[in-house]
């Protein structure tokens, strides 16, 4: 009995020191960021000084007209540099925040994004408008291309027949959930499989998309992520609190007066939007949503609000300079797909930590 | 008060408990009793809200309870589960204030007054110092005490609690239970199973005995507490003695005859 009030002193002092330690951690990867936006922009095929660059965008940010003798670097730093690290970290911050609540609602830690399918339909969108040819646009949005609006409707459509297969007696229940989104993942996988046996011309096209790219992309993509973006942030942000009393079950989550499987969905509905913008604008790139989220809760523990802010900017950085070395690795201005980028770096560093992990827990 | 008429229930269509007819009067304190098996998490889950009934049907203070929305009925009903399979790695304080779920508007966070309720719900159960300790660092008992905490922060009129105390020492026990009966006498309804049958009769009013998905016994604990009834219940040779402070009677075994004495002869 006198144990209880042995350590009550050092309560007060250890919240402060917990709250102000995130958000220390959060200001420091939000300056990170920022730092990494701008200095990624030096790196390219084309040489610009560093020097030139940060003018350039400064000029720019600051709304003034350029040189004229500067218009093609400008188009280089600003248009193609700049607009697709921009689109990196809103892809990256995008995975990892879809990949903790895919964990969150499923109580899986290897839950990713891609657990339910959503990839897989995006895939399917995708390979369909590459083999029926790319170039045309589409009459309501021109400036979209049908890649992008093909792999979206996939995504969607995948999710939605994962949610109709996966409900049972008005339930969605997480077990169901799964099996419903292996199903129809090996469903479309194999579709994937016929498109590319009909029509071998595509393959490498195919291929390529699947394994994820940010290549060519721009402030265009930039434009057509945000609004799936802002939106699924809003719901999960709304959500977020749920999501922490969703972890402890149904059963808890009810008696705590949660209508746990309309929480469920909107969850879900905010998730699959950034995993289908991500996917539409740049495949299908893996390990960010399974890696960051799993190490940003072994780092800060299992509370989803500040596991959101942190997956999102680590998932964000991550990406960004996976990016960078996806498009600077290989020589003479060869790129490979940033997917594999994040694979090849993610997966030892997971292994690694794993073991570590399991060394201290002495299993 | 709480109402079961007729009531069915159970999983997946299959009955776990059959026609049970439950009438618990706003403030008492009822201890839920039975073998292994024999409905009483079932029966708490039906109570809760949880588990609708497969037929019959249940009423909260006269109103049907499947009709309360979940957070309405969560404002009137609060319950701590018997355990968890594994410890969130949240902070406990965190934990508690889920406790104010049920309250919080649409677009609102807890506010300062919530936060005050769950701390205060900490006092009681004197889990404070943990408040800010991961609740996967928690002994079994500690975070036990911390789930009341939470139900305590919920400020409902009932308490149901499924073998809250099951893995707490006998001083946790005791300091738990004398909490329950300290809400009991300010007038909340608590609704315990209870595996310790002397624990039961000490602090309950009233005992309710389940078997095989039914209510086989349900009275004051003076009238029901007898050898004859627990020796039937349990299959096991029961002996009753009076507690030497209270009076209360109190179960014992005995170590040699293990099945009643009815059944060899």
């Amino acid at each position: 009995m006198t144990a209880v009030t042995g350590n009550n002193a050092q309560h007060p002092a250890q919240t402060e020191s917990r709250s102000r330690r995130f958000r220390l951690t959060a200001l420091c990867a939000l300056a990170a960021c920022v730092v990494s936006v701008a200095a990624a922009c030096l790196f390219g095929p084309v040489d610009i000084p560093a020097a030139k660059v940060f003018s350039l965008l400064w000029l720019k940010l600051s709304g003034a007209e350029a040189d004229r003798a500067d218009v093609a670097a400008t188009l280089v730093v600003w248009d193609i540099r700049l607009g697709r690290i921009v689109l990196s970290l809103m892809v990256g911050a995008a995975l990892g925040m879809a990949g903790t609540v895919f964990q969150g609602i499923l109580r899986n830690p290897l839950a990713d994004p891609f657990t339910l399918g959503v990839s897989s339909g995006a895939a399917f969108g995708a390979s369909l408008a590459i083999m029926l040819g790319v170039s045309a646009t589409l009459p309501l949005l021109p400036f979209v291309g049908t890649l992008p609006a093909a792999a979206m409707t996939g995504a969607l459509a995948a999710l939605f027949a994962v949610i109709m297969l996966g409900r049972s007696g008005g339930r969605l229940r997480r077990e169901s959930l799964v099996l419903a989104g292996v199903v129809i993942a090996s469903f479309l996988a194999a579709l994937i499989s016929l498109v590319k046996s009909l029509d071998e011309e595509s393959v490498a096209s195919i291929v390529f998309w699947i394994m994820g790219s940010l290549q060519g992309r721009g402030w265009r993509e930039c434009a057509l992520v945000l609004p799936w973006f802002g939106i699924g942030c809003l719901l999960i942000w709304r959500f977020s609190r749920e999501l922490d009393i969703l972890a402890l079950g149904d059963t808890q989550a009810r008696q705590l007066g949660m209508n746990a499987d309309r929480v469920r969905l909107w969850l879900l509905i905010g998730a699959s939007m950034l995993t289908g913008a991500s996917v539409a604008v740049s495949g299908v790139i893996g390990f960010v949503g399974l890696v960051v989220p799993h190490l940003m809760r072994m780092a800060q523990g299992g509370e989803h609000r500040p596991l959101l802010v942190s997956s999102a900017l680590a998932g964000g950085l991550l990406l960004l300079w996976s990016d960078v070395l996806a498009r600077t690795i290989l020589p003479e201005g060869a790129e490979l797909p940033v997917g594999v980028v994040t694979a090849l770096l993610g997966g030892p560093f997971f292994c690694l930590l794993l073991r570590r992990r399991m060394r201290e827990d002495g299993i | 008060m709480i109402n079961l008429r007729n009531v069915t229930c159970g999983y997946a269509g299959q009955p776990v408990l059959r026609d049970v007819n439950l009438t618990v009067q706003s403030g008492e304190m009822v201890g839920l009793l039975g073998p292994n098996g024999s409905g009483k998490t079932t029966l708490l889950l039906t109570l809760s809200g949880v588990l609708p009934p497969i037929s019959g049907e249940m009423l909260l203070d006269g109103a049907e309870t499947s009709a309360l929305s979940p957070a309405k009925r969560a404002r009137g009903i609060a319950s701590v589960p018997q355990r968890m399979g594994e410890q969130p790695d949240m902070e406990a304080f965190s934990l508690v204030l889920m406790g104010r779920y049920p309250y919080i508007s649409f677009l609102g966070g807890y506010s300062a007054e919530d936060r005050d309720i769950a701390a205060k719900a900490m006092q009681l159960t004197s889990t404070a110092h943990l408040a800010h300790r991961s609740a996967l660092t928690l002994s079994g008992g500690e975070f036990q005490r911390v789930l009341i905490a939470r139900a305590l922060a919920q400020q409902t009129l009932c308490l149901l609690l499924d073998e809250a105390t099951s893995g707490l020492d006998i001083a946790r026990k005791v300091e738990v239970f004398r909490l329950l009966h300290a809400r009991h006498a300010q007038g909340t309804t608590v609704i315990s199973a209870i595996h310790d049958l002397n624990t039961a009769a000490l602090y309950c009013e009233r005992l309710v005995f389940l078997k095989q998905g039914r209510i086989v016994l349900d009275g004051p604990v003076q009238d029901v507490f007898t050898e004859q009834h627990l020796t039937d219940i349990y299959e096991t040779r029961i002996h009753i003695v009076s507690h030497p402070v209270t009076g209360a009677p109190q179960a014992c075994l005995s170590p040699l005859a293990c099945m009643p004495e009815k059944h060899n002869g």
